[in-house]
């Protein structure tokens, strides 16, 4: 079975997905003590609505499966938080607002390339026409259209 | 008079005291060598003796006050008589002392006109004086005047001579440099077309080459200008014409190229 961390990387692929998760994580460590009478499950299912859509399902699916003890889960929840936070954060500047598969696409690009795994911190910039703008452990990259356009001889065109 | 009416009473009352005295004093038994007489006094008696004695004093009194009045009517009657005496004095002098006082003026008056007349005297004859003296003053500046103007037209009459031989000299170097100054020009006049057509020659081609460069300048500056502008709409129109598709190709060509230039090593 795979460790809470490895499981939670399967939801995580933006730095605003990991804000999100740590908010969320917070939000259960407050609910595990509270009301005794119930279940992690039920606390869960009870508090929906202050809860993520994103990360409902993964928590409800924890509640299930061996993490009844409480101390453990805050435990392994605050390990993975301290994980999730070291992981290298690539900033990518694009011309569109991009859809969740394609966010997930060029994350498991990353991942197949670089064998770990990278947060993306997307910006959408149309000034740039199209392609990226890179930005990863202080190096900057500039793949747009727009710094090709401004690279061609426009009097070879007239 | 007063002095004594009033000793006069104290005298009766204090007699009067003593006869009381001795009449209710105690008797003494102490020695038989002490003897009074007494003689003790009815009470009808008594009255009277108060009664007359009430009506004397007041009689006494009155004629006192009587006397006090007349006193005062007295005293102030020669006051007054004292008072009127000293402002009868009091109006004499004042009138002596306005009587001294037109004296004085009239007398003053009389000394002012005098010394009037006198002062006006003594200017007739300072005027008189200052005529004889401004004839005198004229007369010698006229002679003066007359010997001056001698020498100054004796001076001119040289000076003028002077300046004839002068300007003549000056007249004649003139003349001189006029014609020389004519000869000069003449010979430059005959120059001046050659030399004005060269340096025009000169400004011609400095302006026309600096035309050429202004124009080659200004359409430099035009095509830096259009191509910008040309940029401007390339960028504006590839943003709308490439499709979602095509932006996700080309950000995965983009990583690549990264990849390749070692860019995430």
């Amino acid at each position: 079975m795979k460790s809470l961390k490895e499981r939670v990387q399967d939801y995580i692929y933006t730095k605003e997905d990991l804000n999100l998760f740590i908010q969320d994580a917070e939000k259960i460590s407050d609910l595990v003590f509270k009301n005794p009478k119930l279940s992690l499950r039920e606390k869960i299912e009870k508090s929906k609505e202050k809860i993520s859509n994103k990360f409902y399902d993964f928590f409800l699916e924890l509640s299930q499966d061996g993490y009844s003890n409480k101390e453990k889960i805050l435990k392994e929840l605050e390990e993975t938080k301290e994980e999730l936070l070291k992981l290298p954060v690539l900033k990518i500047q694009l011309a569109f607002s991009p859809s969740p598969s394609f966010i997930k696409e060029i994350s498991d690009w990353l991942k197949r390339n670089l064998k770990k795994k990278v947060l993306l911190d997307v910006e959408v910039n149309p000034v740039i026409v199209g392609g990226a703008i890179l930005e990863y452990r202080g190096r900057y990259l500039d793949l747009s259209l727009k710094k090709e356009i401004e690279k061609l001889n426009i009097k070879d065109f007239i | 008079m007063v002095e004594s009416i009033i000793f006069f009473i104290i005298g009766a009352l204090i007699l009067l005291l003593f006869i009381i005295f001795f009449t209710f004093a105690p008797k003494t038994q102490k020695g038989a060598k002490e003897s009074v007489i007494t003689f003790p006094i009815s009470e009808n008696f008594q009255k009277e003796i108060e009664t007359l004695f009430r009506t004397e004093v007041q009689k006494s009194l009155e004629g006192l006050r009587k006397d006090i009045k007349q006193t005062e009517t007295q005293i102030l009657k020669s006051y007054q008589k004292e008072l009127s005496l000293s402002v009868d004095e009091f109006k004499k002098d004042q009138k002596n002392y306005f009587d001294a006082l037109k004296n004085a003026t009239a007398q003053i008056n009389q000394v002012l006109n005098e010394i009037e007349e006198t002062t006006k005297e003594q200017i007739k004859v300072l005027v008189a004086l200052n005529e004889n003296i401004q004839e005198q003053l004229l007369q010698e500046t006229d002679s003066k005047i007359d010997l001056t103007n001698k020498i100054i037209q004796k001076d001119l009459g040289e000076m003028h001579k002077k300046l004839l031989d002068l300007v003549n000299t000056f007249s004649q170097k003139t003349e001189r440099l006029l014609q020389e100054v004519q000869r000069q020009a003449q010979d430059n006049v005959s120059r001046m077309p050659k030399q004005i057509e060269k340096s025009l020659e000169g400004y011609l081609a400095k302006a026309r080459k600096e035309i050429d460069d202004y124009k080659e300048k200004r359409l430099r500056q035009l095509d830096e200008k259009v191509y910008l502008v040309l940029k401007k709409v390339a960028i504006a129109v590839l943003g709308k014409t490439i499709d979602l598709n095509q932006h996700q190709q080309i950000v995965k060509d983009a990583l690549e190229k990264a990849k390749n230039e070692e860019f995430f090593n």
